[in-house]
């Protein structure tokens, strides 16, 4: 059965099998990318409202359609997050992603509108870090934080859009080219080295720009004077080399006592030398973190990797090893073989009851809390609950009774 | 002599063709012989709103080009008008690419077209002189027949562009940088910068290549001259050669062409002018001595 051409206009209808939605109506363009475009939706049979990406132009048989499926696919349990609702294939070229409906106000144009209070900014914040926080729990990196992405409701609530997607953009997927408008906001290595190897700390530099801007009301960059990438390079070239990605100069702000150092520290130029995790950042500016507590009865369970997403979701490998001793895994050994795992991609080691995790080297990397393990350095600790993102793979370690 | 040139234009693998050309022999009011406006523009934007934003971004150029060049100088005008220079020239281009971006933006945003624009590549031909602009990745390539040489006059307005020319990734990553077809600028941007103008001197023979990112995005400067240098090669199997060499080099876009082959220009000396009185009226009669 053929089916029937995408009514991609206002008042066309779309039918869908994501979730229980079955069709949906397109009320409102929100927007156009070079990728498709972005509708305010209503579901036909339950009236309840929704946003649809449509991503045209894929290039069919892409094997990058599953590695965006297997990201998109996460869901990141945050508040502060609008969450993706699901997703379907429509054809070869066109994948449409239904999120949930959020009405509010992007800050670009909160900022370019209204005048926002000191304890706005400071609230808006605020919840922006613990949404990002929520998402690097969880492996999954933005790449494209920018006010634009960051939108708050009538009561100050805020939601960041666009998490898990950011694969859409990486070269190769689509056909189409992209205007960019968003470099000011994009860490240095993302520059330079492209978007497979950011993590969390790629972020982080994103919302030291957002901070700034938050604070002074325009962009560090505007506030230069500087309109092109290349204004950017010659500061980076300056002798001595500078190392943040931001001048401090008349900087000030009411709201963080602390800013100033914070705000240096998220946006170094290397990312070695910045934040390496939101938390940090959340502490340094006096919240306290919530810390779960671990299930008692843990040495009664049995450690797992349980993959999170994709067709092999619920997968799981026992991570069987003796006290003091260590388990090497690879593309074999988790999610039915995906190429993106290395032959020996990981070694898992365990000193008493503590387990450890250390990239061997792999291809694609290995994520922990959103931040890539780099090779020759020492295993990172990882505890029940904790997310690793091995090559495209989302996984869950955990302790389970046995079954 | 007429002018010689080959235009091409293909969908390759994409299912529509947002690329519009544009070879306009336009009449400047201080002249008898035209300049040449030749024009590429790569559209972009969800369904076919590239190709209309390509269409109209060149309409608007050479409209502006008409009016800066030919009719404004014409209009109420009793002396004979001051012939045009590169500099003018230069300055006409210069305007007209400013409110072509300007017309682009908005037609983009009334039609809430989202991030639509389009690259753009103009040479304006004046006699021996060829004045150039570009804004994002198409480009501008000349060939220079005596000393078999090829220069890429235009820069490319891309992420991967900026970097490199400001040597923080080498030409090596440039080829595989994420940032090679994320355009910085293109007509409907917010800011432009300068709008950069190149002035080229044109030898006979030599060759002018104005391409969308479709050729010149897979192409190595040196497979470009050795199609072009080619010495039997006629317009029309250079560009063959051209489109058929990038598609195997795996170009998938599509692929516009202007190939223009620069030939003598003989100067014909400017048309005496004689004023006629008759009753209030003033008008000029351009006399020629030939
Ligand atoms: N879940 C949502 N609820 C309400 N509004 C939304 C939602 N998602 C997106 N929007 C609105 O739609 C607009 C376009 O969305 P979005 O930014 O994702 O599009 P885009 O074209 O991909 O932009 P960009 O590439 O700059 O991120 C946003 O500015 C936002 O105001």
């Amino acid at each position: 059965m053929s089916k029937p051409a995408l009514q991609v206009m206002e008042g066309g209808k779309i039918p869908l099998e994501i979730g229980s939605v079955a069709e949906v109506e397109l009320l409102e363009l929100l927007g156009t990318g070079g990728f498709g475009s972005v509708w305010k939706v209503k579901d036909c049979h339950t009236l309840n409202l929704y946003v649809l990406k449509i991503i045209q132009g894929i290039i069919p048989g892409s094997v990058m359609v599953e590695r965006v499926r297997l990201e998109a696919e996460v869901s990141i349990p945050s508040e502060y997050i609008v969450p993706v609702f699901g997703l379907c294939e429509w054809d070869a070229s066109t994948f449409l992603i239904l999120f949930e409906y959020f009405p509010g106000t992007s800050l670009d144009n909160l900022l370019a509108t209204t005048t926002l209070t000191s304890q706005q900014k400071k609230d808006i914040f605020h919840q922006a870090l613990l949404g990002v926080s929520d998402a690097h729990r969880h492996n999954i990196i933005h790449r494209d934080l920018k006010p634009g992405n960051i939108l708050v409701g009538k009561d100050g609530q805020v939601k960041i859009i666009d998490f898990g997607i950011s694969k859409f953009k990486e070269i190769g997927l689509t056909v189409s080219r992209e205007l960019i408008g968003t470099i000011p906001y994009m860490a240095p290595e993302l520059l330079l080295y492209g978007s497979k190897f950011a993590d969390a700390r790629a972020d982080i530099y994103s919302l030291g720009q957002i901070l700034y801007e938050l604070t002074m009301g325009e962009h560090f960059w505007t506030r230069q004077g500087w309109r092109e990438l290349k204004d950017f390079a010659d500061y980076l070239k300056r002798t001595p080399k500078p190392s943040e990605g931001i001048i401090l100069g008349d900087f000030c702000c009411d709201f963080y006592p602390k800013a100033d150092d914070i705000l240096l520290r998220m946006v170094k130029i290397s990312h070695s030398d910045r934040y390496r995790s939101i938390d940090d950042v959340l502490s340094d500016l006096d919240y306290t973190p919530e810390v779960s507590t671990p299930p008692l009865d843990l040495y009664l369970r049995y450690p797992l990797l349980i993959v999170e997403s994709g067709s092999n979701r619920d997968a799981r490998t026992l991570v069987n090893i003796e006290n003091g001793g260590s388990l090497i895994l690879g593309r074999a050994d988790i999610a039915g073989d995906d190429s993106s795992i290395s032959r020996r991609h990981l070694e898992l080691t365990r000193v008493g009851e503590s387990y450890f995790v250390r990239d061997l080297g792999s291809k694609n990397g290995t994520l922990v809390r959103g931040i890539a393990l780099e090779a020759d350095t020492p295993p990172v600790e990882i505890i029940h609950g904790d997310r690793i993102k091995v090559g495209d793979v989302f996984l869950r370690f955990v302790f389970l009774h046995q079954m | 002599m007429p002018p010689k040139y080959i235009v091409r234009s293909e969908t390759n693998q994409r299912s529509n063709n947002e690329d519009s050309f544009q070879i306009l022999p336009l009449i400047p009011a201080s002249a008898q012989t035209p300049i040449f406006v030749l024009s590429i523009a790569d559209g972009m934007g969800g369904y076919a709103h590239g190709e209309q934003v390509s269409r109209e971004a060149l309409k608007k150029v050479t409209i502006a080009l008409f009016e800066e060049l030919t009719i404004e100088p014409s209009l109420n005008c009793i002396d004979v008008v001051s012939p045009l220079d590169a500099n003018k020239l230069s300055q006409a281009l210069s305007d007209a690419i400013e409110q072509a971006n300007a017309f682009v933006g908005r037609m983009v945003e009334i039609n809430k077209w989202g991030k639509a624009g389009t690259t753009i590549v103009v040479a304006a031909i004046l006699e021996n002189t060829a004045i150039v602009t570009n804004f994002g990745d198409s480009a501008l390539f000349h060939y220079q027949a005596n000393q078999r040489k090829l220069t890429q006059v235009t820069e490319d307005h891309t992420v991967a562009g900026a970097l490199l020319r400001s040597e923080m990734i080498t030409p090596e990553m440039a080829r595989h940088h994420e940032g090679r077809s994320q355009l910085e600028f293109y007509l409907g941007c917010p800011h432009l910068p300068q709008i950069p103008i190149y002035q080229l001197q044109l030898q006979p023979d030599d060759l002018l290549l104005l391409c969308s990112d479709g050729i010149s995005g897979s192409l190595l400067p040196e497979q470009i001259t050795d199609i072009l240098a080619e010495p039997f090669g006629d317009l029309e199997n250079m560009a063959d050669q051209l489109i058929a060499d990038s598609i195997s080099a795996g170009a998938t876009d599509n692929q516009t062409l202007i190939l223009w082959q620069h030939q003598k220009y003989f100067f014909q000396p400017l048309a005496a002018a004689k004023t006629v009185i008759q009753g209030r009226e003033t008008t000029k009669q351009m006399l020629s001595d030939s």
